[in-house]
This record gives structure tokens, sequence and C-alpha cells, in this order.
């Protein structure tokens, strides 16, 4: 076991910290204001690489190993001020490349990850939609076969990236109604004739926006990260060619689950340097800052909050440099991911809100970063599956029956 | 997979569904007994009752869907890690 940094990841984060820091983020707080995708910012990322970190150089990426990758993004995190920015670099990586990298056919790989990674295309996942999220198996997009194609009928919702994306990884139901709608045989024994079992019933596809039926039809205003957009992706008809079929039909659900641990774990790298970074600044505010004849940080009450803004930062750097490191040994990852979701995203929220604390008015006001950066913290808990959810499935993985859902007794 | 292996793959099982008998050819999610979160615990399972490093790509229904297409997936994974592995990046 060894925690040090290699020379070449150490040269690697120095080398982000600057670029980030020299290069991106300068229309922040304009963008911010105007929930403005940074489209300048992500070219500079596409140029820098960044886009590519983890896609092997055969396709156009730097072929970063995934625990590299991690400290790579850590790094991002704590260099770029747009907070946006890096989660719609993260929704690009986790939630588009990812699964073409894992599950996508050589044809697939070539002809989409080259553009990705220059930053031509830019991806998004396209899950959730208007009555289904945490609760995948119960999607009601819907993907018919009809000769070389598959034609999708539905709306996504919370799309992020959305309405700058050219290319969407879509599950979509291929097999049987979903649960909830009286299809027969849901949860119950023998199966659902017609239908077959729930988890064989949904698909992975790879869909351009740029297919007749496919429509970009709203976009939502959030609380933070406004510098990522995010809308509804309506799918009318959309005629997706079977070779934008990822993984084999009825596979959908398999390949979710195997992906998501990345997504899960790797999005949130770069709360670690925003972390590190309202941490410092934390630290510079509470020595320079003097009440009552002394620094602030004399004081128990701040010095407290500031021991404990270290302690969130270092034990979420440990749980997501372990999961890097299961990756990086090809490992299955789920349970870890799950808890570094859990604890990344709630000790950057508890992280930012010290940090507000700590700067009393200056961490109120609008034009002092901290009132953003509390903001953007606030929807980590929530997207990529709540916190409430991921505890109910590491409670699951723990053996315990029935949190999710089903019956505890096993009826 | 050798018999005592496979018998502990049974009581695994059974402890999950209740203690209700399952045959060894019987699809275990087909059944409705188990919700989908149990793939993941069983692949876990088998990662830590086997010594055997599971990868995401595991998790497919078809290596686990019973307690024989089990024995056959531990088989196989042991193989195939008899070869190596490691992320290929380039």
């Amino acid at each position: 076991m060894d925690f040090d940094l290699t020379p070449e990841q150490r040269g690697l984060r120095r080398e982000t910290i600057a670029f980030a820091q020299a290069e991106l983020g300068a229309g922040t707080e304009e963008d911010d204001r105007a929930s403005r995708f940074p489209a300048a910012d992500w070219a500079r990322c596409a140029e820098h690489g960044v886009l590519g970190w983890p896609v092997p150089v055969r396709y156009g990426g730097r072929g970063l190993d995934p625990l590299t990758t991690m400290i790579a993004l850590e790094a991002l995190g704590y260099g770029c001020r747009d907070n946006g920015l890096v989660f719609a670099v993260n929704n690009h990586l986790w939630g588009c490349a990812i699964y073409l990298l894992l599950h996508g056919t050589q044809e697939q790989k070539t002809r989409y990850l080259k553009p990705m990674c220059d930053g031509e295309l830019v991806g998004a996942h396209a899950l959730s939609e208007p009555d289904a999220g945490s609760d995948v198996l119960g999607l009601r997009t819907t993907a018919e076969r009809d000769g070389d194609h598959y034609v999708l009928n539905g709306t996504k919702w919370f799309v992020s990236n959305g309405p700058v994306a050219d290319v969407f990884v879509v599950l979509a139901r291929t097999g049987g109604d979903a649960p909830g709608d009286g299809a027969p045989g849901d949860g119950a024994p023998g199966g659902a004739p017609g239908g077959g079992r729930p988890q064989d019933r949904l698909s992975a596809f790879l869909v351009t926006a740029d297919l007749p039926g496919v429509r970009r039809t709203r976009e939502f205003t959030k609380l933070g990260l406004r510098t990522t957009p995010m809308g509804a992706v309506e799918f009318d008809g959309a005629r997706v060619p079977a070779a934008n079929l990822i993984g084999r039909e009825g596979a959908g659900y398999a390949i979710f689950n195997a992906t998501i641990e990345w997504e899960r774990a790797f999005m949130f790298a770069g709360h670690l340097g925003v972390m590190e970074r309202l941490l410092e600044g934390a630290v510079a505010h509470a020595s320079s800052r003097r009440q009552f004849g002394r620094p602030i940080g004399g004081f128990q009450a701040v010095a407290h909050e500031i021991a404990d803004m270290k302690i969130r930062l270092e034990l979420a750097r440990l749980i997501l440099y372990r999961v890097g490191w299961l990756k990086r040994e090809r490992r299955l990852a789920l349970q870890d991911a799950t808890i570094a979701k859990i604890f990344v995203s709630e000790s950057l929220v508890q992280t930012a809100m010290a940090a507000v604390r700590v700067h009393g008015a200056r961490g109120y006001l609008e034009g002092f970063e901290l009132e953003r950066e509390l903001r953007d913290a606030l929807g980590g808990p929530i997207f990529a599956g709540t916190s409430a959810v991921q505890r109910g499935i590491l409670a699951e993985l723990l053996g315990l029956r029935g949190v999710l859902s089903g019956d505890p007794e096993g009826r | 997979m050798n018999d005592a292996e496979r018998e502990s793959v049974r009581e695994f099982v059974s402890r999950h569904v209740n203690g209700r008998k399952i045959g060894d050819a019987e699809d275990l999610f087909a059944s409705g007994y188990v919700n989908s979160l149990f793939a993941v615990q069983l692949v876990m399972w088998i990662e830590r009752t086997f010594d055997m490093p599971m990868e995401g790509t595991d998790l497919d229904f078809a290596n686990i869907r019973s307690v024989e297409a089990i024995g056959a997936f531990v088989d196989r994974k042991r193989a195939a890690l008899a070869g190596g592995g490691g992320w290929t990046s380039t």
C-alpha cells in the first residue's frame, strides 16, 4: 500500500492547477448570473486534453489510468473557479464517454470518442424522466426495433449538458411495460410473460441530437452549478440506427449498474479541490481578520470549524483515491463509490457552510465567491442519485432487505 | 467449483430468499424473490468468499442467474485471473 503520488501524478497535478487558474473561469461570475455555458473554456479544456483524460490514446485521449484521472480531476476542481464547468466536464466523461469506453463497439469508439475528446461533440446522460429517476427499472421511454433502427419515444428530464449536448447515452425500454403499469408478472414469481425479467427490459443507446425526432425542449434554471446547462430531451419517433445500441439488447440495466460506480465517484473528485480551496481561504481569512484584538482563528469556535474542514477533506480524499485504485485494478467498486458519493458530496456542503460562517458577511454576500460556492455545493447530495437513495443502496448491499423496494420478507 | 463451495453458494442464496429451497438451475431473478441490488451483493460476496477480484463487467445477470451459473462463472473467472489483468489505457 503506497499513499504517495508518483512524480508524474504530482507533475500532472501542478500542470492542471496552473492551466485551470490561468485559463479557466475568467467570466464565471457573469456566466453564473446569466446561467451561461462557458463555451470558450470548454474549448480550452479540450485543447488541454481534459475531455480525454481517461480515454485511451488510440481514441484521441490522454490515456490516464483511473487513479491518475481522479487526481487530475481533483486538481481541476481546485484550480477552476467555475464549478459548473467542472460539472459539465464530468457529465461528458462519466455520463457519456465512459459508457462507450467500457461497453461500446470498436466502431462506436472510433466514431465518437475522438470528437468527444476534441470538444467537437458534447456528451450527456439522458436517464431521468418526469416520473422516474433513481428507480431506473421504472423508466418509460421505449425503443422498438424496426429493421435496422430502433424507434425511440419518451421524455427525459434533468439532463445535465442537455441543451448543448450533441450525443446522449439513453436508457430505454425494449421489452415489457414499466413496473406499476400493470404488466403481467411484475415482481411476481415466474417473471413477466412476454416482457421478460424487469432487469432485462432496458437497453442503452447512443443517440445523436441531430436525428429527426430528437428535440431539446426545455431548459431548467438551477440554484447552483448554473454554467452547466440542464434541460429536457424528447424522443418523438426518433429512428436510432441499431448500430448505436450499446452492448446487447436487454443489457441496459446491467450496463448501467456496471458503469454508475464511475459516475458516483469520479464526478466528485473535483469536490476535493473545492474543499481544499475553501479550506485555504478560510485559514487565510481567519489568520488575517482581527476582532477583539486578535485574529479570529485564535477563537476556538473558528479554529474548530477549520479543523473539521481539514478532517473532511482528508477522509474524502482517501475514499475517492481508493475507488480510483480499485478501478485501476479493474475491480468492482460500487460499495466504495456509494460511500464516496454520500460522504464527499455531504462533506462539501458542510465545508461550504463552514466557510460561509468563518467569513461572516463576506461569506453571505455576492461578489466574494463563497455564496456561489455554497450554492454550487448543494447539488452534490442530489445529482447522480440522492444521498437518501445512496444510503438505501448501501444498506441493501450490507444485507438489509426492503430498504429501497420490494418486501422485506421477500414475499 | 467444488461441492463445498457450491454448498456455500446455496446457503448464501437461501439466506436471501428467506430460507426457501432454490434449485441449482432455478433463475433467481425471474423468481422475483430477490431484487436487482442482490446481483451486486452476490458479486461482492463471491469476491470476498472466493478471494477473486470482481470487475464491473462481471455484474452480468447471465453470470449469476442461478447456482449453476455462479459455479460456472467462478470457474471461468479463476481461469481468466490466472492469465493476469490490470487497466490498459493505451
